[in-house]
């Protein structure tokens, strides 16, 4: 037993993404009526933790800002389960911090299609309910049905 | 003799299919934006639509009052003219 070898620690892979996103936007304004629009421009970055020891789960953290109107600061952290190397889904928390705050939960799914070994494009539908914040008008939760797209690369 | 197993789909065949689904679903919503009640930018959905100092209300932009906006010592005429509806701050277009 005292001469066995120490096991090796755990290791992380790390993959670093960078992408741009609109869709649709919803809620209610005041008035009762539930309505739609084109969601604002954002860009996005991020990073994912895998274990490799459990590469089909990862933990995934966004910042992102909208850029169009009076511009914002945002982040997400998610928990993925990836059902091949390329596709996955996802849910987590999701919230703007400034300059007013909205929070909620957000689900979604990854498709990655891949350039070489450590490169490629993702694309990212997504759905977001967000019933809190300050950025809110009325007591109703604003909805983002969102598509995302980027470079992912393995660092 | 003839094989009863069920036919098996390829990660290939899955992710075309997934691919496919997600083109189904832009398409969906290109359709949705261009036909149904898709509002322009004149509507606010967030208080972050208004310029600064100004909140959404039932949709239109209004001007943040004194007390709201946090100034002490405001005067009374600067209440009388807060909170009304200010024409010219209309959200930014889309």
């Amino acid at each position: 037993m005292f001469l066995a070898m120490p096991a090796h620690a755990e290791g992380y892979l790390l993959d670093g993404n960078f992408g741009i996103g609109s869709g649709l936007e919803g809620g209610d304004t005041g008035t009762g009526q539930f309505g739609w629009r084109r969601a604002r421009l954002r860009i996005t970055t991020g990073m994912d933790f895998r274990s490799d020891e459990s590469q089909a789960e990862s933990w995934g953290f966004r910042a992102f800002a909208e850029i169009e109107k009076r511009a914002t600061l945002g982040g997400e952290a998610r928990y993925e389960r990836w059902l091949s190397h390329n596709v996955g889904a996802y849910g987590g928390v999701i919230g703007v911090v400034t300059p007013e705050s909205l929070f909620g939960l957000t689900t979604g799914m990854d498709l990655v299609i891949p350039f070489g070994k450590r490169a490629g494009l993702f694309i990212e539908p997504s759905f977001s309910v967000l019933p809190v914040g300050s950025d809110l008008p009325s007591s109703g939760p604003l909805l983002w049905l969102l598509l995302s797209a980027g470079l992912k690369l393995g660092l | 003799m003839k094989s009863t197993r069920a036919p098996r789909f390829s990660q290939q065949t899955l992710v075309r299919a997934l691919f496919a689904l997600l083109a189904l679903c832009v398409l969906g919503l290109t359709q949705l934006l261009g036909s149904t009640g898709c509002s322009s930018g004149a509507i606010c959905y967030r208080n972050t639509d208004c310029p600064y100092a100004s909140d959404c209300k039932q949709g239109t932009c209004v001007r943040r009052t004194s007390s709201e906006a946090g100034f002490a010592g405001s005067s009374s005429d600067d209440d009388a003219t807060a909170g009304e509806l200010d024409a010219s701050q209309t959200p930014d277009a889309n």
